[in-house]
């Protein structure tokens, strides 16, 4: 579904993805785990067409390099983004309906009660601004707001960021829901435990390259990543 | 009744006391306060352009008096009679295709829009590639240069000299109903999706492009909205005063929307509206500051100019103290007074006039001290 092959991005002089490969097939959960600065955000940002990169990337046999983000996000592919990104001042409703506003139509409203339906605080909250909620609850909203665009395949940025352990618990219970309900999931994480446990296959990037792959449960009793992610 | 019907039914209140205040304001206010009422009007259109621009969807654009100067030529042009133009234009022949263009005071008004629109256009294909401190310099320094190219252009604007014997048609009915009518526009734009997708922007550019939002093109439409509202008001102006000339529309002008929409509230349109009435009507109320006064005795001669100090020091204290202006980015509804007054009715009473009143919801990122400090403002 996602093919990329020998991404390259530079920031200035710095050169932050050196060449990564990944792929995702339809229905999987793959995450990406990895430390500060080894490039996780900037892989998702370059598929989502936001900043420049060399190398190829392609969804859904689509040129991500040709195609405009607003028509990327027309075609399913969504970003909740690193730190939420939510719009503060923005009540929760209208949050949520800008999250659908690559397409229009009478399926809006549906997919609002379903949005509702996942995160039931959110329909407690419709009317309030975003930047009122708590952080949980900013995610929960994040969340919600990409799956207006109705993906095919969301990607998320570190979702867990500056949570409480039972609202990280809460949040990859709604990530499972959401993959059984027919999205496929790319997943960014620090909290690498909870996304090897989730994720059918996995890939650990370190300084601006993929050093280890696999299937999520094998990466887990992986000794190097024991190590280095897991504190074993 | 749905609140839906009651806002529908309380707004076309409004509009009926708005056209009622308009039919009575004469008598009542008196000539000279009459005609600030009728600026006032024209101050309301400016705001909620800039305010469009400015305050829903994040760009520093201090160009604003450019996009006027522009609409306020274009009706000049369109609107003086024949002999006029030979009047004014004593230094240089006007050029013949522009003496000829005489059109109707309705049509010249579409006309200095659409100039106005256009020129926003072609500048904002260049300067929105920038962004915040930059984009302010980039369209102050094209708003200076409309200016400029205007007090140089003899054959078309008659430079610097400016021009005279203007027809002034702006009526109260064309000020107030233009900008009732830009009013409405506002809160459809802003409640549309095109809207939501402007505050979008001006919340966070990164995850509005998530969306799927266009952003260069969003904020180019923006832009040009705004500034034609810009043109429509400059037009209005020009039909309001009867003359013109290039070095009213200076840097100042812009400053004075800037104050009205900052203290209104960026992002709201009923506190630009409330601001521009204000701020029209109290900068020709406190000239008395600038002329001399008496006081317990001693006799202070006039010092030009106070009265502008005076409205910096406004500007300052809100700017400290209620940073969201007086509306924050709130509305005038009814949900909005009750959830503001409703609360603590007593200190409602005591903060009645409306430019005490204090930002509503306080951000997360704001100190208890502050809130305590704005209740003992209040």
């Amino acid at each position: 579904m996602l093919t990329v092959k020998d991404l390259n991005v530079h920031y200035g002089g710095i050169h932050a993805l050196k060449g990564i490969d990944l792929n995702v097939e339809q229905g999987q959960i793959v995450s990406l785990i990895g430390a500060n600065g080894a490039g996780k955000s900037t892989s998702l940002n370059a598929i989502m067409n936001l900043i420049k990169y060399t190398g190829s990337v392609s969804y859904k046999g689509k040129d991500v390099k040709s195609t405009k983000t607003m028509d990327l996000v027309k075609a399913g592919l969504t970003l909740a983004p690193e730190g939420r990104r939510i719009f503060p001042n923005l009540t929760v409703t209208e949050n949520l309906t800008l999250g659908a506003y690559a397409r229009k139509g009478p399926e809006v409203a549906k997919d609002m009660d379903w949005v509702f339906e996942l995160f039931p605080r959110m329909e407690e909250r419709r009317t309030q601004k975003g930047g009122t909620l708590s952080g949980g609850e900013q995610q929960m909203l994040a969340i919600g707001r990409a799956l207006m665009s109705r993906p095919e395949l969301m990607m998320l940025d570190e979702p867990s960021l500056g949570l409480a352990p039972l609202v990280v618990k809460d949040i990859f219970k709604i990530i499972r829901t959401i993959h059984d309900s027919g999205v496929t999931v790319l997943l960014i994480e620090q909290n690498a435990k909870a996304a090897l446990e989730v994720a059918d296959h996995a890939y650990v990037l370190e300084v601006g390259k993929v050093v280890l792959e696999g299937p999520g449960r094998d990466l887990l009793k992986d000794p190097r990543v024991q190590s280095a992610y897991l504190g074993e | 009744m749905t609140s839906k019907q009651r806002n529908l039914i309380l707004a076309i209140a409004a509009i009926a006391l708005a056209l009622v205040v308009m039919a009575f304001a004469r008598p009542v206010l008196g000539q000279f306060w009459f005609g600030m009422f009728i600026l006032s009007g024209i101050f309301v259109i400016l705001a909620l352009g800039l305010n469009l621009i400015n305050g829903f969807t994040g760009l520093f654009s201090l160009g604003h008096a450019g996009f006027m100067a522009v609409g306020a030529y274009t009706v000049a042009i369109c609107t003086l009679p024949p002999d006029a133009k030979k009047q004014n234009f004593f230094l240089e022949p006007m050029n013949p295709i522009l003496f000829a263009i005489q059109t109707p005071f309705w049509v010249a008004l579409i006309l200095a829009t659409v100039m106005a629109g256009l020129l926003a256009w072609l500048i904002a294909i260049p300067a929105l590639r920038l962004r915040d401190d930059y984009l302010a310099i980039a369209t102050l320094g094209f708003g200076e240069i409309i200016r400029v190219v205007f007090s140089n252009t003899q054959s078309i604007t008659n430079g610097a000299q400016g021009l005279i014997r203007i027809p002034t048609e702006t009526s109260v009915w064309w000020s107030w109903g233009v900008a009732l009518l830009m009013i409405v526009f506002m809160v459809r734009l802003v409640g549309s999706s095109f809207g939501r997708s402007l505050k979008a922007i001006r919340e966070d550019e990164v995850a509005a492009e998530a969306m799927g939002i266009n952003l260069y093109r969003t904020k180019i439409t923006s832009f040009v909205i705004g500034s034609a509202m810009a043109g429509l008001g400059g037009g209005l102006l020009a039909g309001f005063l009867g003359s013109i000339d290039p070095k009213m529309f200076n840097f100042l002008y812009t400053f004075n929307i800037v104050l009205i929409i900052v203290l209104g509230g960026l992002g709201s349109i009923s506190g630009s509206v409330i601001a521009a009435v204000v701020i029209t009507f109290g900068m020709e109320w406190l000239r008395f500051l600038d002329g001399s006064m008496e006081a317990f005795g001693y006799r202070i001669s006039g010092v030009p100019g106070l009265r502008m100090v005076v409205f910096s020091a406004l500007l300052l204290a809100v700017v400290l103290f209620w940073r969201e202006g007086l509306m924050g980015k709130n509305e005038l509804t009814p949900e909005y007074l009750s959830k503001r007054f409703g609360r603590r009715k007593k200190v409602a009473v005591a903060s009645a006039s409306t430019t005490d009143a204090v930002a509503e919801t306080p951000t997360p990122s704001r100190s208890d001290e502050e809130l305590d400090e704005e209740a003992n403002h209040a």
